[in-house]
């Protein structure tokens, strides 16, 4: 494609290298700093003196976490729940996504049935009811409390089925002709055509599975049994200072660090950072086919 | 019969998913008794007194309720239309940008926040907003007077809504970008030997090509209209600016878990969920009817 | 004084029978099985007692294990030996052996994952044996029946030096937990030295800019002024700090109550007017003159612009741009020594100011008791809660001469359940114990195992803290931070501590106005007359029947 080139089309050329440029460099900065912080003197970060560089650079934070027992078990557990819940929806995702794609004609019952699930899907039934329910299963303390809740996630599966129905017909009807059934059809003509989108929405569930903390920190009974977000979250709340007795108060000296925490809150972020740009490839084509079809 | 074959198949490879679904949503959901209830732990759900819809009244009696649905929804508001237009106008211009390596650079990293959870960024936007901060250091440069953000009913949503909009862009403006290069471009080369500019391109062109996305994310977001985000809020906000920033979310684990009024919290809960499927139901007939699209 | 508190606390023990009677009677079913219940425990009890007198220390003959659900405090925990856990250390060791107790942790938790998960364990009526919980979860339990009457447990086990402790307090603790006359619960005690806020100030700042210390809020106010003015820090000084919450009765730092004080005014004590009425602090005339004050001072930018922003309220103490702050007397274990890390000239020093128009100083004072013990309803024996407190009590004071094996540097929240129960003048005994010794008043010998590592630690650091700041922080505090608390006060306790009925629903809402309406005031955004509408509508959103709950509860 050939274009002219005008000095109007330079210099709006150059503006917009500026402004990308710039938002890109904002979106960088909240990284740089817990980087930058990770790497400075504790005393420094409680002053607020560390903005752009570390402040007396030490790797100290990082030698601590190396011996910090509770910080492994936390990452192992992360690991498994993050294997566990992935794996899990992705077969349930697939098992719902391929009889929703058909149209209420040739599968009655399949509007209910969506409806029912979008109805789940906005429905809050609020923190106590439950807890009470995972209780009740005997399923506190276990890993199974942490992934099969979630095991079924409406939302990638609406983009599967999207990404199924935009997927040509043809395909399906000459394996009709050669005999083929259900589950031949979703495992070896849907299945090897649903990699962009399935590859998405396994990044989905690797990035949900690995950022909750909050059901970690109600469901599990003992600390070392918290996955790795339940675990840092601990660390970088603030200190409520009225709920410490005197004698413990001297806990606030050796907690109000930093840098440790900015420490493990960059190791934290590391696994979904080295898996993004593998998963990035199919990423675009995956959410756009399944959002986008025209 | 085939017909029935397939069926009976496609009931089959519902059922672990439907399973699932009924143990963890549709039981718990039994829950929302408490709504209507004065729930009392040592008798649990089903022996704790009934009192019909006393605590909706006592919801909307409170002088609170209203301004938090108020804030909800045009914090809500506020953030969808904003996550419309910054992707869309960010897309252009990248759009214009022909060095791939650099093109796939940014669209890389503009995507990393989106991988952060609130309670770091919220500990660094405090910090850059705050009154020494590196956004007042900017503003003196320039001459003016440094300014409290984080305590000021006017700024103080401005940043919850630019901070959001900073966080997320990244992923609209892989759709848009997507739908853009899905343009023929045949067309912009026979509106160039036309003698037409780069913006009249944009407008006769690039806008009319991608229209059906933008409709089409629009009706999408319509189900947030009340998810005024919890996470971001709930990590950023302080007592002066409750009045501009409190919302249902907030307000209920609050007063939920915090002051421990299970009832009240439940109810408001509820009358949230109601409210969000309508909005789901419109924005399903809106979808289908101007964008010819079905949600699901 | 005495004599005021103990009508108080008699008034206090009629209003909470009052309180919890309505609550029962609320909940209409459970009223029946809630006296079923004591009637049983008091049976089971009187056929134990009557054989033998109970022993407050015996030890069991078969081991007896309770369930609990365990507060972690992480930096106790790092002071464990390589080896121990939170539940096998030396504290677990010894309760298993002076009495065969062993405690099970159904779930460990901290900070505010240890409270969801009592709230939730409460909620869904599955609470372990025996739990520490604070005031409004202790009156869910009794509203929901599910606690064990303790009061037999408390007469026949208690030991005499726990008695003595919840009698330097004038029984405060106990009444609070007494429902329908019924100990329900085995209340903590805490010093009350943490609630009265000192401030603060940089003397090298004061020596340098050639200042006398400031002694009422004028003066203060000229003090900082000066700071700022001539920027004593160099880097830019910043005025007085403050808080979010703005004042609190227990442990708050940086916040601005003893100003409030100055003026006569208690914004979270419920206190009798000119007339005799009960009135809550947070709405009268002699508050609003407070903020006014307040109000000048944050004009003139003598106050920090952004306190009421901050999440760490402390950051520009430990930056070392601030002077001057108010907080309670153990500043030495945090943040002094971030300060003097980060500025070595860094040299800060307590008054008991600002003193009002008369020259007194006054202080709100917290309730003695911030925490229950309690026991799940139908656990087999009751008493093995008390006699694990006795013991606890006896090591950690002493009392108990085995005690002095343990090594007093393993953090105490190691012990399977605490919670401070000590004297409520625990600082000024220690200090004064320590003080003796360094002016040759009395012997070294004199000392415990708690306060001589402390006199040891004070010879050595004293001159240097740098060497090891983690040993001055707790001398300093108690050596020289602590006799300041014996300096004469005016102490001003609430004439109530409680919940009321109406409290459970509207008393969040009420302070959360109240701290809305002040924070504004101070910063500006609404004028000083806006605090009459904030009284007009604390009034009309509850405060007024609160108020009458308040006064019936205290006239009964």
């Amino acid at each position: 494609m050939v274009r002219t080139r005008s000095f109007g089309s330079i210099s709006a050329d150059v503006c917009i290298y500026f402004l990308l440029g710039l938002v890109t460099l904002s979106t960088l900065y909240p990284l740089w700093y817990t980087v930058a912080v990770s790497f400075s003197d504790s005393s420094a970060v409680a002053g607020g003196f560390v903005t752009w560089w570390p402040v007396d650079f030490n790797l100290a934070a990082y030698h601590e976490i190396v011996s910090d027992h509770k910080f492994y078990k936390a990452f192992l557990v992360s690991i498994e729940r993050v294997l566990l819940g992935t794996t899990i929806s992705f077969v349930i995702t697939l098992l719902m996504a391929y009889p929703l794609s058909k149209e209420n004609s040739l599968f009655p019952g399949r509007n209910i049935i969506m409806w029912f699930l979008v109805v789940i899907m906005l429905f809050n039934s609020g923190l106590i009811p439950w807890y009470m329910t995972i209780k009740s299963y005997g399923m506190l303390d276990s890993i199974w409390a942490l992934v099969l809740p979630y095991a079924v996630p409406v939302f990638n599966i609406i983009l599967v089925i999207n990404y199924f129905r935009g997927l040509p017909k043809e395909l399906e009807e000459a394996g009709l002709v050669d005999g083929a059934g259900p589950w031949y059809l979703l495992l070896n003509i849907y299945l090897p055509l649903s990699v962009p989108v399935m590859a998405t929405v396994t990044l989905f569930s690797i990035v949900f599975h690995w950022n909750a903390f909050f059901d970690g920190l109600i469901l599990m009974n003992r600390p070392e049994h918290y996955p790795l977000q339940s675990y840092v979250q601990q660390l970088v709340v603030n200190i409520n200072t009225t709920d410490i007795s005197s004698e413990g108060l001297k806990s606030l000296s050796l907690l109000s660090n930093k840098t440790l925490n900015a420490a493990k809150i960059v190791v934290t972020m590391l696994p979904v950072l080295v898996i993004y740009p593998f998963l990035q490839r199919y990423f675009v084509h995956g959410i756009t086919l399944g959002a986008v079809k025209e | 019969m085939k017909n029935r074959t397939f069926i009976l198949n496609y009931y089959l490879m519902l059922i672990p998913g439907l399973v699932l679904l009924i143990l963890f949503s549709v039981v718990p959901m039994l829950g929302v008794a408490i709504a209507f209830q004065d729930f009392n732990s040592g008798l649990g759900l089903w022996r704790s007194e009934w009192v019909g819809l006393d605590n909706f009244n006592y919801m909307f009696q409170l002088s609170d309720s209203r301004v938090i649905f108020i804030n909800t929804i045009s914090l809500a508001v506020m953030k969808i239309i904003a996550n419309l237009i910054v992707p869309l106008v960010f897309a252009l211009l990248l759009n214009e940008v022909r060095k791939k390596a650099f093109k796939r650079f940014v669209q890389t990293v503009v995507y990393l926040p989106h991988f952060l959870s609130w309670v770091i960024l919220a500990g660094i936007l405090t910090d850059m907003f705050s009154y020494h901060g590196l956004v007042n250091q900017l503003f003196g440069a320039f001459g003016f007077e440094p300014v409290l953000f984080l305590a000021s009913n006017t700024w103080f949503p401005a940043i919850l809504v630019s901070s959001d909009v900073w966080k997320e862009f990244g992923f609209n403006t892989i759709i848009y970008l997507a739908a853009l290069t899905g343009i023929n471009s045949s067309l912009y080369e026979a509106a160039a030997i036309d003698g037409a500019g780069r913006g009249e391109q944009l407008w006769h062109i690039t806008l009319p090509g991608i229209r059906p996305t933008i409709v089409l994310l629009a009706t999408l977001s319509l189900g947030n209209v009340l998810n005024a985000g919890f996470d971001q809020i709930y990590n950023m906000y302080n007592p002066l600016v409750y009045s501009s920033s409190d919302i249902i979310d907030t307000y209920v684990y609050r007063v939920g878990l915090l002051d421990v009024q299970y009832g009240l919290a439940t109810a408001v809960g509820l009358l949230k969920s109601i409210v969000s499927l309508i909005l789901i139901g419109i924005s399903y007939t809106l979808a289908s009817k101007f964008a010819n699209y079905r949600i699901f | 004084m005495n004599m005021r508190l103990r009508n108080t606390a008699v008034m206090l023990t009629v209003c909470l029978a009052l309180a919890s009677g309505c609550a029962s009677n609320d909940g209409g079913s459970n009223n029946g099985t809630n006296t079923a219940n004591s009637s049983n425990a008091g049976n089971t009890n009187k056929q134990e007692t009557p054989s033998e007198p109970a022993d407050p220390f015996g030890k069991y003959a078969e081991p007896v294990t309770i369930t609990i659900g365990k507060w972690i405090d992480p930096a106790a925990e790092k002071t464990l030996p390589a080896g121990d856990t939170v539940e096998n250390n030396q504290y677990t060791r010894f309760t298993e052996e002076k009495l065969n107790i062993k405690f099970d942790h159904v779930w460990q938790a901290q900070g505010d994952a240890y409270k969801q998960k009592l709230k939730l364990a409460i909620a869904s009526n599955d609470i372990p044996d025996a739990m520490v919980v604070e005031y409004s979860d202790l009156v869910k339990l009794v509203e929901a029946g599910q606690l064990q009457d303790m009061t037999d447990v408390y007469k026949n086990y208690a030991s005499p030096q726990i008695k003595e402790i919840y009698d330097s307090a004038d029984g405060i603790g106990l009444e609070q937990a007494t429902f329908d006359g019924k100990l329900m619960a085995i209340p903590n005690s805490q010093t009350l030295a943490d609630s009265i806020y000192l401030m603060w100030i940089r003397q090298d700042w004061l020596d340098k800019l050639g200042l006398q210390p400031p002694k009422t809020v004028d003066d203060i106010a000229a003090v900082a002024k000066a700071f700022i003015d001539k920027d004593a820090s160099g880097k830019g000084t910043a005025g007085l700090t403050g808080s979010k919450p703005l004042f609190e009765m227990n442990n708050s730092m940086g916040g601005l109550d003893p100003i409030f004080a100055a003026f006569h005014s208690y914004p979270l004590n419920w206190l009798k007017d000119s007339s005799g009425n009960i009135v809550f602090g947070g709405i009268t005339q002699e508050t609003k003159e407070a903020l006014g004050k307040l109000r000048d001072m944050y004009a003139q930018g003598l106050i920090d612009k952004e306190f009421a922003l901050r999440s760490d309220n402390l950051e520009l103490v430990k930056a070392g741009t601030s002077g001057i702050f108010f907080a309670p007397w153990w500043m030495g274990y945090y943040p002094l020594p971030d300060s003097m890390k980060n500025d070595p000239a860094a040299n800060w020093k307590p008054y008991l100011v600002p003193l009002d128009s008369e020259g007194k100083f006054n202080t709100h004072v917290q309730s003695p008791t911030s925490a229950f013990f309690v026991m799940k309803k139908g656990y087999k024996h009751p008493e093995a809660l008390m006699k694990y407190i006795n013991l606890q009590v006896a090591a950690e004071t002493y009392a108990d001469q085995e005690a002095v094996k343990l090594d007093p540097g393993v953090g105490l929240q190691n012990w399977p359940m605490r919670s401070a129960t000590t004297y409520a003048d625990n600082v000024e005994r220690n200090s004064k114990a320590i003080n003796d010794v360094i002016s040759g008043a009395a012997d070294v010998s004199t000392l415990n195992s708690s306060q001589k590592p402390l006199y040891e630690d004070w010879l050595r650091t004293k001159d240097n803290p740098e060497i090891d700041f983690g040993k001055w922080g707790p001398a300093f505090s108690y050596i020289v931070s602590g006799q300041e608390l014996f300096k004469p006060m005016n102490k001003v306790f609430s004439l109530y501590y409680g919940q009321t009925k109406t409290m459970e629903t509207k008393w969040a809402n009420l302070l959360k106005m109240q701290n809305e309406a002040y924070t504004k005031i101070i910063m500006g955004s609404s004028d000083l007359d806006s605090f009459d509408d904030f009284v007009k509508n604390f009034k009309a959103q509850g405060g007024n029947e609160i108020t009458k709950e308040v006064t019936e509860a205290l006239n009964e």
